[in-house]
């Protein structure tokens, strides 16, 4: 009994211990458990060695399989052999098999995804190009059928999100003006078609975000936001506000401060000017540059004025003013002038466009592309700030821009100064184009000394003591052109909006 | 009889020079590709065997005769600290190893670290770690092969090392050279339709070259592995395992890289 129960014990130890090296020799593609399927590895390798041979291939995998049947590999094998033969139900069956049986193959995911993406088994698709991503998220055939797939199910329109005016429906608003800038950000995975505002057409960045002047009447105000998104699904959104009657005069010059205040809350600038670069060529006169813009400013109506200078003017010492600093202090309200002389770089890129930078004191030479501010950055601030207008002002040489040269509001039109103060605006003007040299001129750069002659007057071509940011375009491009000798030539436009920038010609009281 | 025997010194001698240089010439060709894609192309391919990449491998299992599918036990394989180390079953044939998922097109140049201690006074069974170049599409019996074999055989006290090309149907060897236990890498380069194989002792800085052949250009796979038996062998009794460490496998230039659909 007792050489009995030794025995049994000893045959259950060696049961157990077969069980455990089974166990943990066991893996993920299935061929470590004993028996069949060590043969099947070669019966596996005798298929993708006749690869040649479809038929004998499959039937090497399918002894493979039959051998070993948690062996992964020759599943997924047979499977594609069938999708080659456009036999997809079928394929479908052994790609599935090689699922469930836990693959970690990316690939085998996004091809049943494609074969079931086909058959419309739409929600199944989804979730194996899903898991396709989930192992390798740069596998870019999955990406490509994950966006298919996505603008398939995508059922919905794009969701809106409105910066501007920001009141609660219904809520009464007080307007400065009979127009209103309806301002948000819409989103779409299938991409935003298009954007209105009460049936007028919005202007899109790539990032959705839209801007629209709309007019506004007395009484209540219906504003309706409409998006659409690429496979032409709408979503909408309203708001009502009030509109009141305003007792304010028509204003067709600036006589007093009382006027200025009633066209802007506060004035910004942020004045940067760079001569010692950490690796670029020295400049002579950017910081007496910048340092005589924030003067002029100061006299004119700019209340709160950052200068930025030399070694203080890293990209992370510009990138933190404009995009952490400007967005808490400014409202809808205010004008923000962004003034940089010193450096700036085009570059070419591979799709034949242009990219402009300007470069802080520490860029580098070779990759500044990492280490500037590129416009694209600087433009997107108008979608961080509310400011009304916003005017950016550089003295340097460059080109890939994007302007756009459509006019504004006409300067005849009645009460010209309200109108085009009430409309958000961004403006820019350059000192040259992309080959052009920055030309001096008595301990300035010649840009700067003409803009600054500009400001104080000399650009008031109607003489209603208001430069705008058109007329300052319209006197700086013909007179810094031709005192240069035509080596440089400013370039003048706006990124967005119709209103004007407004500088006041008359000095603040001292 | 003394002058034919002279004769044909002379005549070897003439022959050998020739050999020698155009085994010169040969080795005037540079030992790096010159056109390339950049290396971060293949930073997703190197295999520094942290785990089983089964992205890039699938498990070696290919046996030559019956006898060898009749009493075969796939080898351990498992992956520790950094390297994969392989070790055969006793008592059948035994092997592990990987073969890529992937081919090498045009001119390629790769490398795996590896290490083998070789048991001594072995018999019933040989000892062989090689890594090889495999000609896609063809079918086994016609395509071009090219490995660098590190072995011992049945009965030998003595390790080599050397390199065999199956080139358009027919064998081909290099010389073999003796060597002790391996640890170092193993290098395939292939410059047109040149494909020459290297070897490099740990801590060493020179590539010894093996052999070169004249082989196809055509897209190639590639594969390691350590095996109990040579290719010939219908019996075997291996006593005792083997074992055999891969360290890093990469890929130090190529014209192309081909994946598979799946």
């Amino acid at each position: 009994m007792d050489k009995k129960k030794e025995g049994l014990i000893f045959i259950t130890a060696i049961y157990l211990f077969l069980l455990i090296s089974a166990t943990d020799a066991s893996s993920s593609d299935g061929v470590d458990s004993p028996g069949g399927c060590d043969k099947a590895l070669h019966f596996f390798w005798k298929g993708r060695l006749e690869s040649a041979d479809a038929d004998q291939a499959r039937r090497y995998y399918q002894e493979a399989i039959d051998l070993c049947p948690g062996y992964i590999r020759p599943y997924e094998l047979v499977g594609n052999l069938y999708r080659k033969e456009n036999q997809n139900d079928t394929a479908i069956t052994y790609f599935t098999k090689a699922a469930d049986l836990g693959t970690t193959n990316y690939k085998l995911y996004y091809l049943l995804a494609g074969l079931l993406f086909e058959r419309g088994d739409v929600d199944e698709a989804n979730r194996n190009v899903k898991k396709s991503l989930s192992i390798r998220g740069d596998y870019p055939k999955a990406q490509k059928l994950n966006r298919e797939i996505e603008k398939a199910i995508d059922k919905e329109g794009p969701r809106i999100i409105l910066y501007e005016p920001s009141s609660r429906r219904g809520m009464k608003i007080v307007e400065t003006y009979e127009n209103l800038t309806v301002r948000g950000i819409t989103t779409d995975k299938s991409g935003v078609a298009w954007v209105k505002v009460n049936q007028l057409e919005a202007s899109i960045d790539e990032h959705g975000n839209f801007l629209k002047d709309i007019p506004i009447r007395l009484g209540t105000n219906t504003i309706v936001v409409e998006a659409a998104d690429s496979l032409g699904n709408r979503a909408h959104i309203s708001i009502e506000i009030e509109g009141e009657k305003y007792a304010l005069p028509p204003l067709t010059r600036i006589e007093s401060a009382n006027q200025r205040q009633t066209l802007y809350g506060r004035s910004f600038a942020v004045v940067i000017g760079i001569n010692h670069y950490e690796k670029w060529p020295v400049l002579e006169f950017a910081v007496a540059d910048a340092n005589a813009v924030k003067e002029t400013l100061q006299e004119t109506g700019f209340d709160d004025i950052v200068l930025i200078m030399d070694k203080a003017a890293t990209q992370r010492r510009i990138l933190t003013e404009l995009f952490h600093r400007l967005p808490e202090k400014v409202h809808r309200n205010d004008r923000v002038l962004f003034y940089f002389a010193g450096h700036g770089q085009t570059q070419d890129l591979p799709g034949g466009g242009k990219k402009g930078f300007i470069i802080p004191v520490d860029a580098e030479t070779d990759s500044y592309a990492s280490s500037a501010v590129s416009m694209e950055q600087i433009r997107s601030l108008s979608s961080r700030i509310a400011a009304k207008h916003i005017i950016y002002v550089m003295d340097c040489c460059y080109s890939g821009l994007g302007l756009n040269r459509a006019a504004g509001v006409w300067p005849g039109i009645n009460d010209y100064l309200r109108k085009v103060s009430a409309m958000r605006v961004v403006q820019i003007i350059t000192a040259g184009g992309q080959e052009e040299q920055v030309q001096e001129k008595e301990g300035h750069g010649l840009f700067t000394s003409y803009f600054l002659k500009a400001i104080e007057g000399e650009a008031d071509l109607d003489r209603d003591n208001v430069v705008t940011g058109t007329e300052l375009g319209a006197y700086l491009r013909p007179t810094v052109s031709n005192a240069s000798g035509q080596a440089q030539t400013p370039l003048f436009g706006r990124l967005e909006g119709e209103g004007e920038f407004l500088f006041f010609v008359q000095k603040e009281a001292q | 009889m003394r002058n034919i025997k002279i004769r044909f010194s002379v005549g070897t001698l003439v022959l050998a020079t020739l050999a020698a240089l155009v085994s010169c010439a040969g080795d005037k060709a540079p030992l790096q590709i010159e056109k390339s894609l950049p290396q971060s192309e293949f930073a997703y391919y190197n295999d520094s065997f942290d785990r089983m990449r089964e992205d890039l491998w699938d498990r070696a299992g290919y046996l030559y005769r019956d006898e060898q599918v009749q009493n075969f036990k796939q080898a351990d394989m498992r992956f520790e600290n950094g390297k994969l180390i392989i070790r055969t079953k006793t008592g059948s044939f035994s092997k592990g190893g990987l073969g890529s998922n992937f081919a090498l097109r045009g001119d390629f140049d790769i490398r795996l670290d590896c290490r083998i201690d070789f048991l001594k006074g072995e018999s019933g069974m040989d000892q062989l770690l090689n890594i090889l170049v495999l000609e896609k599409g063809e079918k086994l019996r016609k395509a071009d092969v090219v490995v660098i074999n590190v072995a011992m055989k049945d009965g030998f006290n003595q390790a080599w090392l050397n390199s065999r090309g199956f080139i358009n149907g027919r064998w081909e060897w290099s010389g073999a050279k003796k060597t002790k236990n391996f640890d170092g890498t193993l290098r395939i380069l292939r410059q047109g339709k040149r494909i020459s194989t290297f070897y490099r002792h740990k801590g060493a800085s020179e590539w010894n070259k093996i052999h070169t052949f004249r082989a196809t250009d055509n897209d190639m796979m590639f594969g390691f592995q350590l095996r109990n038996y040579f290719a010939d062998r219908t019996a075997i009794r291996a006593e005792h395992s083997i074992s055999a460490e891969f360290d890093r496998f990469r890929i130090e230039a190529a014209d192309g890289i081909i994946e598979e659909e799946i």
